[in-house]
C-alpha cells in the first residue's frame, strides 16, 4: 500500500508515460484531428506562396522588396519553415489548453487533480503527446510542401536543429501552464487563448520580413519566443548563418523558455491555489 | 376546452411567422450561451481582438513585398493592404456562417438536447437555418468592429454607390451558397460528431481556393478549376471588384449570375446531404450518441 503512496521518479514517469498514452488514444478516436494538423498548415503555407506568387507577377520574376529585406528569394522555405515553428509551438498550447477544458467538461479534471502525482505532470504529459503529434505532422507537411511548391533548404550546421526544436517545446510547455491555470479558473477562454496564438501567429513574421514592419512593432515582435525560434531554424535552414550567430539566436530563445517555464509554474500554483480556495475544480 | 383545442391547432400550423419565431427563438437561445460566458464574448464577438490582429498581420504582408508590376498585373490595382484586409473580413463572415450550422448541431448534441430539438415540430431546414442565421447576426459586433480597425488601418475603399448598392446584392447571394455549406457541415457533425476539427479541415482549402490572400487566377490550372466550383470564390471575387475595382474572374453581371445559381442549388443540396447523412444516423448509431 504505501509503495502507492510513494512518488518517486520512476512512478512520475509512469504517470506521464500514462497522461501521455491518454491523449494519444483520445486523439487516435478523432481522426480529423491528424488531418486538421496536416491539412491547415499545409493550405496556409501555400495560401502564402500564392501570395508571394502574385507579387512576382505571372512570369514570377517580378522583383518585391522581400529579396532586399531578407536577401533570399526563396519565400517557400521561408514560410514553411516560419510557419512549422510557429504551428509547433500554438499547436502544443492549444491543444494543453483544449485537454484541461475537455477534462473540464467531462467532469475527470478533479478526480485527475486528487491523483497521487503532480499536476504538472499531468500537463506535460499532454504537452509531450502533442509535440510528438507535431512532429510527425511538421515531417509530412515538409514532404507535400516540397513536392508542391518546391521547398528546399540549405542546411548549414543542422546539429543545433533538434536542439532550437526543443526550446520551442520547452516553451510552448510553460505557455501551456500558463493557460492550463487561466482555464481552471475562468473555465470558456478559447477567446483568451486565440488572441495569444494569434499574437504569435502575427507577430513572429511567418510570412512577412520584420525588417519591412515599423520598429516599434518589431519590439512586439522580439518579445515573443517563436520569433526567435523562427530565426535560428532560417538562420540554419536558408541563411546559412555562422555557428556564432546561431548560438547567439538559440540562446536568447533559451532565456525566454526559462523564462517561460518560471512564470508557467508560478502562475499555475498561483491560479491553482485559488480555484482550490474556492472550491471551483470540478466547476463546468 | 374549445379555447384550449384552438390553441393546439394554432401551435400546430405552420406559418410564415411560426418558422421566423423559431429562427428568432435558436439565435437569442445561442445569444444567451455566449453572453454567459463574458469574458469570451466581449474578446471574441465585441472586440475580436484576434481578428483585428490577424488583419494587421496583412499590412505587413503588404510592406513586405511592396508595390509591385505583378500585383498590378494580376488584380489591377497596388494598394494590397486593402485587398487583403478586405478579403479577411469577407471571409471571416462566411467562414462564420459555414460554421454556425455545424458549430451549434454540435453544441445541441454535446448537451444531450439534439434529440429534443428533433422532436419538436419544426422543420429541419428550419432549424439549420436558424442556426446559420443566428451566427450570422452575432457575426455583427464583430464584423463593425473589424471594418472600424481596417478604417483605422488605412484600408481604403474604391467604390460608387451604384457598386455599393450591388455590393449588398452579392453579399447576400454570396451568403445563400454559405448556408448551402453550413448544411453539409451540420450533416457531417450528426454523423462523424467532432466538429472543431472537421471545420477547420474543411474551411482551410476552402479559404485557400477562394483566393483570400491572392486572386484565383495566379493558381495552377488544377487548383484554379477546383476554385471555380466554390461559391465563396466568387463572392471574395466580386466584393472585391465593386468595393476596390480589382479584376474579376468574369465580368460583374456574370458573376452575379454564378452567385444566383449557386445560393438556390447549394442549399438544396446542402438539405439533401444532410437529409441522407440524418437517416443513416438515425438507422445505426441514434441521434443521440455523443
Amino acid at each position: 500500500m504505501k509503495s502507492f503512496l510513494r512518488k518517486s521518479y520512476r512512478s512520475n514517469i509512469r504517470a506521464l508515460y500514462a497522461v501521455m498514452k491518454k491523449e494519444l488514444l483520445v486523439y487516435s478516436r478523432y481522426r480529423q484531428y491528424m488531418f486538421f494538423a496536416i491539412v491547415s498548415p499545409l493550405f496556409t503555407c501555400l495560401g502564402a506562396t500564392a501570395m508571394y506568387w502574385m507579387f512576382t507577377g505571372p512570369s514570377r520574376s517580378s522583383p518585391t522588396l522581400f529579396e532586399t529585406f531578407t536577401g533570399t528569394n526563396n519565400y517557400a522555405a521561408f514560410v514553411f519553415l516560419g510557419f512549422l515553428v510557429v504551428f509547433y509551438f500554438n499547436h502544443t498550447v492549444w491543444r494543453v489548453s483544449y485537454g484541461i477544458r475537455r477534462e473540464q467538461e467531462q467532469g475527470t479534471l478533479e478526480s485527475n487533480f486528487l491523483c497521487p502525482t503532480r499536476p504538472v505532470l499531468l500537463i506535460l504529459g499532454k504537452a509531450l503527446a502533442f509535440a510528438i503529434l507535431s512532429s510527425f505532422s511538421a515531417t509530412i507537411i515538409f514532404l507535400l510542401g516540397w513536392s508542391a511548391v518546391d521547398v528546399y533548404f540549405e542546411i548549414a550546421n543542422a546539429s543545433f536543429i533538434p536542439m532550437t526544436l526543443i526550446l520551442v517545446f520547452v516553451t510552448s510547455f510553460g505557455f501551456g501552464l500558463f493557460i492550463s491555470g487561466v482555464v481552471m479558473l475562468y473555465r470558456q477562454v478559447d477567446s483568451i487563448v486565440s488572441f495569444f496564438v494569434m499574437l504569435q501567429y502575427t507577430f513572429c513574421g511567418y510570412d512577412f520580413a520584420l525588417a519591412a514592419i515599423p520598429s516599434w512593432i518589431r519590439n512586439i515582435s522580439y518579445l515573443l519566443p517563436a520569433t526567435w525560434g523562427v530565426e535560428a531554424l532560417r538562420g540554419i535552414l536558408i541563411y546559412g548563418l555562422d555557428t556564432a550567430s546561431i548560438l547567439k539566436l538559440i540562446l536568447t530563445l533559451a532565456g525566454f523558455a526559462c523564462l517561460y517555464l518560471f512564470l508557467g509554474f508560478y502562475f499555475l500554483v498561483r491560479l491553482e491555489r485559488t480555484v482550490k480556495r474556492r472550491g471551483g475544480l470540478g466547476a463546468y | 376546452m374549445a379555447h384550449t383545442r384552438m390553441s393546439v391547432a394554432d401551435l400546430r400550423r405552420r406559418t410564415f411567422w411560426s418558422e421566423l419565431r423559431v429562427i428568432w427563438a435558436i439565435g437569442m437561445k445561442n445569444l444567451k450561451v455566449q453572453t454567459r460566458y463574458r469574458a469570451d464574448y466581449i474578446l471574441g464577438t465585441i472586440i475580436p481582438l484576434s481578428l483585428i490582429v490577424w488583419c494587421g498581420k496583412r499590412v505587413f504582408n503588404a510592406l513586405t513585398f511592396g508595390p509591385t508590376e505583378g500585383l498590378q498585373e494580376y488584380t489591377g490595382m497596388l494598394d494590397f493592404a486593402s485587398f487583403a484586409v478586405i478579403s479577411n473580413i469577407i471571409m471571416e463572415y462566411y467562414l462564420t456562417v459555414i460554421q454556425g450550422g455545424r458549430g451549434n448541431m454540435r453544441r445541441e448534441q454535446m448537451v444531450g438536447t439534439l434529440e429534443i430539438a428533433y422532436t419538436c415540430p419544426v422543420r429541419r431546414s428550419i432549424l439549420l437555418a436558424g442556426f446559420c442565421i443566428s451566427n450570422f447576426i452575432s457575426f455583427i459586433p464583430s464584423i463593425l468592429a473589424l471594418s472600424l480597425s481596417a478604417f483605422l488601418m488605412g484600408v481604403r475603399l474604391y467604390t460608387t454607390p451604384l457598386n455599393f448598392t450591388l455590393t449588398l446584392v452579392a453579399f447576400i447571394l454570396s451568403m445563400g451558397g454559405c448556408f448551402g455549406f453550413g448544411f453539409i457541415l451540420a450533416g457531417l457533425v450528426v454523423k462523424y460528431r467532432e466538429p472543431s476539427v472537421l471545420s477547420f479541415v474543411l474551411a482551410s482549402p476552402l479559404w485557400f481556393f477562394s483566393g483570400d490572400l491572392f486572386t484565383v487566377s495566379v493558381l495552377p490550372l488544377a487548383a484554379r478549376l477546383i476554385s471555380y466550383t466554390i461559391p465563396t470564390a466568387y463572392g471574395l471575387d466580386i466584393l472585391r471588384g465593386l468595393l476596390l475595382g480589382t479584376k474579376t474572374l468574369l465580368p460583374v453581371p456574370f458573376e452575379l449570375l454564378v452567385l444566383s445559381a449557386f445560393s438556390l442549388l447549394l442549399p438544396l443540396l446542402g438539405i439533401l446531404i444532410f437529409r441522407k447523412l440524418e437517416k443513416s444516423v438515425m438507422r445505426k448509431e441514434g441521434i443521440g450518441a455523443y
